[in-house]
């Protein structure tokens, strides 16, 4: 956070290189939550360069007492990728990291089915409802935080994220046999 | 593997997305070719006092024709 501000100030001050200090040392989470928050894009990355730009546009208006600076470019990211989805196309599938598990390929191509449900089913969710549960359960935010970034009261962000579990749950629960 | 480890290995996999080689880069270069951010804004708060100003001016300029004796 102090690390952030003193950055901050440097950049401000005219030193534009060292705005690769931020962009560094946040890159993996934004990503990950650009990601995240566009499924299956093929423009991700545009967008999250996008969020960077923004920020450092918008730079002199960030108020570190009213957020961290990660809740402020979170908050770049959320309203630019909404902006980004009303003006999707189809595009093609995103492709994540693998683990380095070992599993029998049994298990691997089970693990693998799994993980393609649970991506569609993130996919599948309302945007408020998507939001939070990435910003909470995978960037590990906490609720205030999430409600900071959301505009909402903490109460509305346990409800979007308890009916977010609840679908991505579901999607891992077994089929139903046959009569 | 129980559904609630799948679901924790599926949040871990999403959560260690890295951004791509040369990102960072690509964003800097982009940041290079933009104008620096203004710390503030004060060449738009002077321009908005001296056109505040003005405005008071002529106003008083106006009001003044009507009431000399």
């Amino acid at each position: 956070m102090n690390d952030d501000l003193a950055a901050i100030r440097r950049v401000l001050a005219g030193d534009v290189e060292h705005f690769a200090v931020l962009v560094r040392r946040h890159q993996g989470p934004l990503c990950g939550l650009v990601r995240s928050l566009l499924p299956r894009s093929a423009d991700w990355e545009d967008v999250a360069q996008d969020v960077f730009l923004a920020a450092y546009a918008n730079l002199a208006t960030f108020d570190p007492t009213r957020a961290a600076f990660r809740t402020w470019l979170f908050t770049i990211a959320r309203n630019r990728c909404r902006n980004a989805l009303k003006r999707r196309r189809p595009e093609l599938p995103g492709v994540l990291p693998e683990e380095l598990d070992v599993h029998t390929p049994e298990e691997e191509a089970r693990r693998r089915e799994w993980f393609e449900q649970l991506d569609a089913a993130l996919e599948a969710l309302p945007f408020e409802q998507r939001t939070a549960f990435v910003l909470a359960e995978i960037q590990n935010l906490s609720l205030e935080e999430v409600g900071r970034i959301e505009g909402v009261s903490v109460g509305t962000v346990k409800s979007r994220l308890g009916r977010a579990r609840q679908k991505l749950r579901a999607a891992l629960a077994p089929a139903p046999e046959p009569p | 593997m129980s559904p609630d480890d799948v679901f924790d290995a599926w949040k871990r996999r999403r959560a260690e997305a890295e951004a791509p080689p040369g990102f960072a880069e690509r964003v800097q270069d982009a940041v290079r070719r933009r104008t620096p951010p203004r710390r503030f804004p004060v060449l738009r708060v002077a321009v908005g006092v001296a056109a505040v100003a003005a405005c008071l001016f002529r106003i008083a300029a106006t009001l003044g024709l009507f009431l000399e004796p």
